[in-house]
């Protein structure tokens, strides 16, 4: 019934049909087939987003894991400013002033800028959740105040460690840059990284996976653990720095050494500082004089010339030497005198370096040493060269090159022209307490990752063997007579053998080249001496008043020795204590120093008698007292002495209250 | 009256079954589509919560009920004789006209235009209807003048009947819907036995109309127009569809992502996933294969169509069929066109596919006249 036209328009309409069924397939392929990379990347694009983890900077611990240095996450505050009303910033800002005790003026002009601009930075966590109820408040949108995580250092314990440990500055994501100490030395393992990692994303509602456990562990540095223990420390810095100031002095430095491994237990500086409020420090406390500061040593120099005249069986503690008797040693014009007081004549070896004799020592280094030999030995236990400890600023000291006249090796053997640091004296004395091995010394016990994968561990590392053990013996002995009589009687432990060597060094006024009144006041002790575990060196610089190292460092041992022993569990040399006393440490405590005090007070009444004995010109009764007690006081009548015997005085002659003469000859057996 | 109930076995015998299968085919691909679309966000947000996660999209499984209701609609037109309309055209296209002013006088919008009632949990739009009786309307008209005819009025007559709801439509406003008045009159006048010149002053007459109306456009959709030309120029606002629509389909390769894998759907990036952009959820999801099979039944029921319309016992069936036919195809068109960014983003829903309760009541509709001219090929005469 249809017109032909009819149908010639219907299958024209199935032609176009098909034509636009052709043309979107194609258009179609054009997109999937050939276009398909393009589209596919901008779907990626979108659909993945970059997420950061920020850096997270390592602890540092202690020997018994106790955290010296941390990082606490803390939050920086942004605003997004376009999604801010005007009509809020008013009030906006006035509220955030109040939470960030910040002037309503400055964040109202942050808020007028565009963009992403930083509000505040390092606010705590109690300042983010009140902003974030003030976002709420407002009724903003969530991205208006936005919070970013940055870290911020924390040294719980402030001053403690201060030198060890450094500290650290600020960069773009928190406190991530070591500046000085371990934070210095090891920031490359301890800083954190920046990481980032693709993650899918939601429109409008963030990321929906999280990162790989493996990736935000690579952010975080590795943790550090020293060798150091965190008691021991605080004793030592405690003390020290009541020493410091008790004596008026300008510092002081204190290395408390374990004798056979190297390890550093604890390393005090005075002045220090709180690593917490460091910017109120000044460079003169950061300073690490452990480290960065050289001393000429003085007499406990006289240890290391012992072990090369010992060791090389060139005398015996034993052999005798003119100790002059108050005369001077000459060296062509120079002459060296006893300190008043250490006046001796001829005397065993050991005698004259118990008291610390310059003459006596000086005639042993003059006569049984020579030069090559005694610098190959003080090189050998260290002197000259970096002890290579893994903490920045070490210097290395000096010892005199070229060759060494007669003077410069006296001078040397007794601690002069020879210059070297706390670090440096302390590691030679440990090679003496350990049987003659220089060990490195270390203060990183090791490196862990946090995931507590072992990076880096530190074992006792030996350098060289400097002397026998015999000779180190036989040196030990001589060290304790120091302690046990002679000038270091203040670093007596109870119960315990200790070992050790006084110094007291005049100070070189560097401007002049003279000599000074001023003194360096130092004391090495070695405890138990009998099994040498712990070595501690102090020195304290320029004290007023008492001057002597047995005097000023040699208590401020005997108190950091106690400590350390207990902490340690260190057993006494002897076991004639009263179980009781031992288990009750504060009875003890309290009846030491009671009875110290009694003993104390009976002591000063007899020295007062002694003296108006002495005065009157007769003899005192010297019975009780030790060598040097005995040389002091008979050196003040001008007497000659002569010992038989260590020990107490126990025998002497003329008879007490006898009539003495100037430059009587006495004679004083010990037992 | 009575007589227009009658259907026979006969007729059954003489539906397309075939393009019945088609419909029903893509309804389903429809339906998980949508699905695929809607489901991982909702599962993702149900989980966040902490609540049960669906078995499927809750808006899938409303557009089940409304493909169930769809039916029950499909049959209707099948079984109730299409010449009824013939009596009742004028009618329904007045009714139809009375219920869109009825939307503007109100001015009540949802999503920006006043094209719903509400009826109860429904929400109808007059306006999918008005396209039926409209070509209703305009099959009547023509089929009163079969074969090659001449005079203006041809041309004149026919664009007044499809202007009056077309009017209404753009006012709503609902340009896409209203859109479709065009080319389907077009069609039908054409079919009719338009001359070629009426053919060519038609033209002119739109390009005139272009010109006039250009100006009047909102400035949202001179925006469309504009970032149709060049859609990189604002990405994040106004390109933003058109660039995520092309992204959607560039990401899918040929066998697509696997359902509910779609990244762009299921990440929220594809704007109107289950309706206007359907397409695109469905190439994702499905791939090149996937499109092509949805491409190929489309065509299957056009061409079917078309074979109804050819072989149809009167000049108002095959008016009918022609002007139903051009309704889906113009649809398809524009929306197809639209994600593939061939033409510019008109808002048309994708038949049979996309989310929409009137939209596939309507479709099924139209689907069920057609059925019902193609088993009512012999000439009735019950006047």
């Amino acid at each position: 019934m249809f017109h032909k036209f009819y149908r010639g328009r219907i299958i024209l309409a199935l032609f176009l049909f098909w034509a636009a069924t052709i043309g979107i397939v194609v258009r179609l392929a054009f997109l999937q087939f050939v276009n398909h990379a393009y589209w596919q990347e901008l779907a990626n694009e979108q659909q993945q987003s970059t997420v950061t983890v920020k850096p997270h900077r390592g602890h540092i611990y202690s020997r018994n894991h106790v955290a010296l240095a941390s990082s606490q996450q803390m939050n920086s505050l942004y605003a997004t400013t376009a999604v801010i009303p005007e009509s809020l910033h008013y009030d906006l800002a006035e509220e955030l002033g109040k939470i960030l005790d910040m002037k309503r003026g400055e964040i109202h002009k942050v808020l007028k800028r565009k963009g992403y601009p930083p509000i505040a930075r390092k606010i705590t966590l109690e300042q983010t959740e009140r902003i974030k109820a003030l976002s709420s408040k407002f009724e903003m949108h969530e991205q208006a105040l936005y919070f970013q995580k940055e870290s911020k250092r924390i040294y719980p314990f402030g001053e403690l460690c201060s030198h060890i440990l450094g500290f650290t500055e600020f960069d773009d994501l928190g406190d991530n840059i070591g500046v000085a100490g371990i934070e210095l030395k090891y920031n490359e393992q301890i800083k954190g990284e920046l990481k980032s990692g693709r993650t899918r994303r939601i429109l409008g509602a963030g990321n929906m996976d999280a990162l790989t456990e493996q990736l935000v562990q690579s952010a975080y540095g590795d943790d550090v653990t020293l060798t150091i223990d965190e008691s021991i420390q605080d004793v030592a810095e405690k003390a020290l720095r009541n020493q410091v100031n008790q004596c008026k002095a300008a510092a002081g430095c204190l290395i408390v050494m374990h004798a056979s491994s190297g390890e550093i237990l604890a390393m005090a500086n005075v002045p220090a500082f709180d690593l917490n409020e460091r910017g109120d420090s000044q460079a003169f406390q950061r300073r690490n004089r452990c480290l960065t500061d050289v001393i000429e040593p003085g007499s406990v120099m006289k240890t290391f010339a012992a072990a090369a005249l010992l060791n090389e069986g060139l005398a015996e503690p034993e052999t005798m030497v003119d100790c002059g008797n108050g005369r001077p040693l000459y060296i062509g014009k120079r002459a060296i005198r006893d300190a008043p007081g250490h006046r001796l004549d001829r005397a065993m070896y050991q005698e004259a370096f118990q008291f610390s004799s310059n003459v006596g020592c000086g005639r042993m280094a003059l006569d049984f040493l020579d030069s090559p030999t005694l610098r190959e030995y003080i090189q050998k236990f260290g002197f000259g060269r970096k002890t290579g400890v893994e903490l920045p600023g070490e210097v290395a000291g000096n010892v005199p090159s070229g060759n060494w006249t007669p003077s410069t090796r006296v001078s040397v053997g007794m601690g002069y022209e020879v210059s070297a640091t706390a670090m440096q004296l302390t590691s030679a004395l440990a090679c003496v307490a350990n049987g003659g091995v220089l060990m490195q010394p270390y203060i990183v016990k090791e490196i862990r990752k946090p995931s507590g994968e072992l990076v880096e561990e530190t074992r006792p590392k030996p350098v060289d063997r400097v002397i026998s053990t015999l000779a180190s013996k036989k040196l030990l002995k001589m060290m304790e007579a120091v302690v046990d009589e002679g000038t270091a009687t203040k670093a007596q432990i109870d119960g315990y053998r200790i070992a050790g060597k006084t110094g007291t060094a005049q100070k070189l006024n560097p401007e002049t080249g003279v000599y000074e009144n001023r003194y360096v006041a130092s004391f090495g002790g070695i405890v138990p001496a009998d099994n040498p575990q712990l070595v501690i060196y102090c020195c304290i610089d320029d004290p007023q008043g008492l001057k002597y190292g047995g005097d000023v460092a040699a208590p401020v041992f005997r108190i950091v020795a106690m400590h350390a022993l207990k902490v340690l569990s260190i057993e006494p040399s002897e076991y004639h204590l009263d179980p009781e006393l031992i288990i009750d440490e504060q009875a003890r405590q309290l009846r030491m120093t009671q009875a110290a005090d009694s003993v104390q007070q009976d002591a000063s009444n007899r020295e007062r008698q002694r003296e108006a004995t002495l005065a009157a010109g007769r003899m005192p009764d010297l019975r009780g007292l030790t060598m040097r007690e005995v040389a002091v006081q008979l050196a003040k009548s001008g007497a000659r002495v002569k010992f038989t015997g260590t020990g107490l005085a126990h025998k002497q002659s003329p008879a007490a209250d006898e009539p003495l003469r100037r430059s009587q000859l006495c004679e004083v057996s010990f037992e | 009256m009575l007589e227009s109930l009658k259907f026979s076995r006969r007729q059954l015998g003489e539906l397309d079954w075939l393009m019945l299968l088609c419909v029903l085919g893509l309804t389903w691909i429809g339906l998980f589509t949508i699905d695929g679309s809607l489901f991982p966000v909702e599962a993702d947000r149900a989980e966040a919560a902490g609540a049960e996660i669906p078995l499927v999209a809750s808006l899938a499984a409303k557009q089940f009920v409304f493909w169930i209701l769809s039916l029950g609609a499909l049959i209707a037109a099948v079984v109730i004789d299409y010449r009824v309309l013939k009596k009742i055209a004028w009618l329904l296209y007045i009714v139809g006209i009375a219920a869109l002013v009825f939307l503007l006088i109100r001015q009540e919008t949802i999503k920006g235009a006043s094209s719903w009632f509400k009826l109860g949990p429904l929400r109808l739009q007059p306006s999918e209807f008005v396209k039926i009786s409209t070509v209703a309307a305009l099959a009547l008209w023509l089929s009163k003048r079969p074969g090659e005819t001449k005079g203006w009025a041809q041309l004149i007559v026919p664009m007044l009947i499809a202007g009056v709801p077309f009017v209404l439509i753009y006012e709503q406003p609902d340009i896409g819907t209203a859109a479709i008045f065009l080319p389907v009159t077009f069609a039908m006048v054409w079919a009719a036995g338009l001359r070629k010149r009426y053919v060519l002053a038609a033209a002119v007459a739109f390009m005139l109309a272009a010109i006039v109306i250009y100006p009047r456009l909102k400035e949202y959709q001179k925006q469309r127009i504009e970032v149709f030309l060049n859609p990189e120029a604002d990405p994040q606002h106004a390109g933003y569809n058109i660039i995520q629509a092309q992204i959607t389909i560039g990401s899918g390769q040929l066998f697509g992502k696997g359902w509910r894998e779609g990244t762009q759907s299921r990440w929220e990036y594809l704007p109107e996933n289950h309706t206007d952009f359907i397409f695109c959820s469905l190439v994702e999801q499905f791939g090149f294969v996937g499109a092509a099979v949805v491409l190929g039944l489309y065509l299957a029921i056009l061409l079917r169509a078309l074979a109804i319309a050819q072989t149809s016992a009167e000049w108002f069936g095959s008016y009918l069929t022609i002007g139903l036919v051009a309704i889906i195809l113009t649809h398809i068109l524009l929306n197809v066109g639209m994600v593939l960014r061939i033409f510019p983003v008109t808002g048309l829903p994708l038949p049979f596919l996309s989310y929409g309760g009137s939209f596939l009541l309507a479709n099924y509709i139209v689907f069920g006249l057609i059925l019902n001219v193609g088993i009512r090929k012999e000439y009735y005469d019950y006047t």
